[in-house]
């Protein structure tokens, strides 16, 4: 085998990606150990042997140098003077000659940081082939058995609608059930095949920077006039609601936390809830913020279709307002320790206060974690240390049609739940909504957090002051205070 | 010529052995770092040995110049 072949041979990587929950098919990327954060370092080693490199170069023509002034001294008179100049003369060309001398050294040093170089190159390159979670193989099958259910699925609720049209269906539902109609109900499509991730990435191929923010820019003035004309009630303040959350365990893991987003969220109020965690070297503060809950834009509700294209666009909300709003009045002080939790527009408007300088300087953010959200679009400080946990399956995280960037201080974990061993996960990732379900990421949390990689291990470890438990900690709610709905005419009459 | 600057370089150069000791305890573990590892205790043991020639060198230059032959540096 001649050195070239050795060479491809010994840059070739094993394995690319972290597998170590046991059939589970999820990738991390970012973070402490992302290939961004390691690479740099590699980068920096190569250039440190360069410079040894270099400083063996300048020690090789210090000796040549020194040797020819040597070569050039009077003729010595005196023995012992030529003793001496015998001797500096060997002296130097030892520094330079030789197996350990300055110019092989120099040689392999060189040679050493170039096949750094192309070690580097070759993880870099690796990491970006290997960050698709899903086999090609596999993709191509969900979409196919996604496109051969369509013909099935359209036929049933055919049948389905004819069904529960007729008068005996509506009998049988009133009295003792309806078991025909309960088989034909199609439920919702198997759909995650052809319309998740992917396709949003396929998109971000072809729409530019200006392009995306021009589309959701109009799309928020859009939903804005909508907001008018159905004289939505306008958010007004948070007011604390005692009694909800009192007796809630405290979170000891990153699950709990995604646990309290989902239970927040089921709420349905654009309450925020925010958990109070004591300690000796001062409060820290977890605050949980839910997703879209209004898909459109009458209710009153912050958390609407508005908010989600408006923090797209970069814009302030009132959801993100809202947010301000509760952590005001829970009186977090400035200097304590604030993380910030949230599931899909929740996840969006962490990362969007997260990012922002003005809201940065009045609270002390230090952790986000984010479930189901598109949040590649953000950047927040280097101290800031972000999770982000998403399914390939679930289009939500792919809405901003870029990946999220590995940064040192931000962790992506892509768990393909189609793919797993839990049937109950495989469920959830045939469809959007269950894709994007919090149960289903409540358990990739479970999953990330169990020791598979370096970057969430690093993520949770700089977190464990949020995550003591104990019983100093208390949870309180924060409500939306809303224009009253007799002030707007349509709703008064709904 | 200032030998503390090859001791510095070798320094660097197991700061180096230090990043790639990281990289392996990742998931990019990497045959070919492996090997290098091994490739720069030696170029570290290298540069201690020629910083010590450069040490004697610049002795017996010195004593040169001690000696009436000066205008070495």
């Amino acid at each position: 085998m001649d050195t070239e072949q050795e060479m491809v041979r010994e840059t070739t990587l094993v394995p690319t990606q972290t597998h170590t929950a046991p059939g589970e098919t999820i990738s991390v990327a970012g973070g402490v150990a992302g290939h961004v954060a390691l690479t740099e370092d590699l980068h920096a080693a190569a250039q440190a042997i360069d410079d040894a490199a270099t400083l063996l170069m300048e020690a090789t023509m210090w000796s040549l140098a020194t040797e020819n002034q040597i070569d050039s001294l009077p003729y010595a008179l005196m023995p012992d003077q030529e003793w001496q100049r015998t001797k500096a003369q060997c002296s130097v060309a030892a520094v330079m000659a030789g197996p350990t001398g300055t110019k092989r050294a120099e040689e392999v040093l060189t040679e050493m940081s170039d096949r750094l170089r192309v070690t580097v190159t070759a993880m870099e390159e690796a990491e970006t082939a290997a960050f698709r979670t899903i086999s090609s193989v596999a993709r191509v099958k969900a979409a196919i058995a996604d496109l051969a259910g369509m013909p099935a699925y359209l036929t049933r609720g055919l049948a389905w609608g004819v069904w529960s049209s007729v008068p005996v269906n509506m009998a049988l539902r009133a009295g003792p059930g309806d078991p025909v109609g309960d088989a034909l109900n199609p439920g919702v499509p198997q759909t995650s095949g052809i319309v998740n991730r992917d396709v949003l990435d396929g998109l971000g191929l072809i729409v530019n920077d200006a392009a995306y923010r021009s589309m959701v820019i109009l799309l928020a003035a859009r939903l804005a006039l909508e907001e008018l004309r159905w004289l939505e009630p306008k958010y007004l303040t948070m007011s604390r609601r005692d009694g909800l959350f009192a007796d809630r365990h405290p979170s000891e893991s990153l699950a709990d936390v995604v646990t309290t987003v989902r239970d927040i969220e089921e709420l349905g109020d654009g309450s925020v809830a925010i958990q109070r965690v004591p300690s000796a070297d001062g409060d820290r503060y977890i605050v949980t913020i839910p997703g879209t809950q209004d898909w459109w834009v009458r209710s009153g509700n912050t958390n609407d279709a508005q908010a989600d294209a408006a923090a797209m666009a970069g814009q302030m909300t009132a959801s993100m307002q809202a947010v301000v709003d509760a952590m005001v009045v829970a009186g977090i002080p400035g200097d304590a320790e604030v993380m910030l939790v949230g599931h899909s527009q929740g996840g969006i408007n962490a990362m969007a206060l997260a990012s922002a300088p003005w809201f940065t300087q009045r609270f002390n953010v230090t952790h986000v974690v984010t479930t189901g959200a598109c949040v590649a679009r953000f950047e927040t400080p280097p101290h800031i240390q972000s999770l982000h946990i998403e399914h390939p399956e679930d289009i939500v995280p792919g809405l901003d049609m870029m990946p999220n960037p590995d940064r040192p201080n931000q962790t992506t974990v892509t768990h393909a739940i189609s793919q797993s061993t839990d049937p109950a996960l495989v469920a959830m990732g045939q469809t959007i909504g269950g894709a994007h379900h919090l149960n289903g990421y409540i358990a990739s949390t479970e999953i990330a957090e169990s020791g598979i990689s370096g970057s969430v291990d690093a993520f949770k470890d700089s977190a464990q002051g949020f995550l003591t438990g104990g019983p100093g900690v208390t949870t309180t709610v924060y409500t939306q205070e809303v224009t009253p709905l007799h002030h707007v005419p349509y709703l008064a009459h709904q | 010529m200032d030998r503390t600057q090859l001791l510095v370089a070798a320094d660097a150069v197991t700061q180096a052995i230090t990043r790639l000791q990281c990289a392996q305890e990742t998931e990019w573990k990497s045959v070919a770092a492996d090997h290098m590892r091994t490739e720069l205790y030696g170029a570290i043991q290298g540069l201690r040995a020629i910083s010590t020639a450069i040490d004697d060198a610049l002795d017996d230059v010195g004593s040169l110049n001690f000696s009436g032959m000066y205008g070495l540096n």
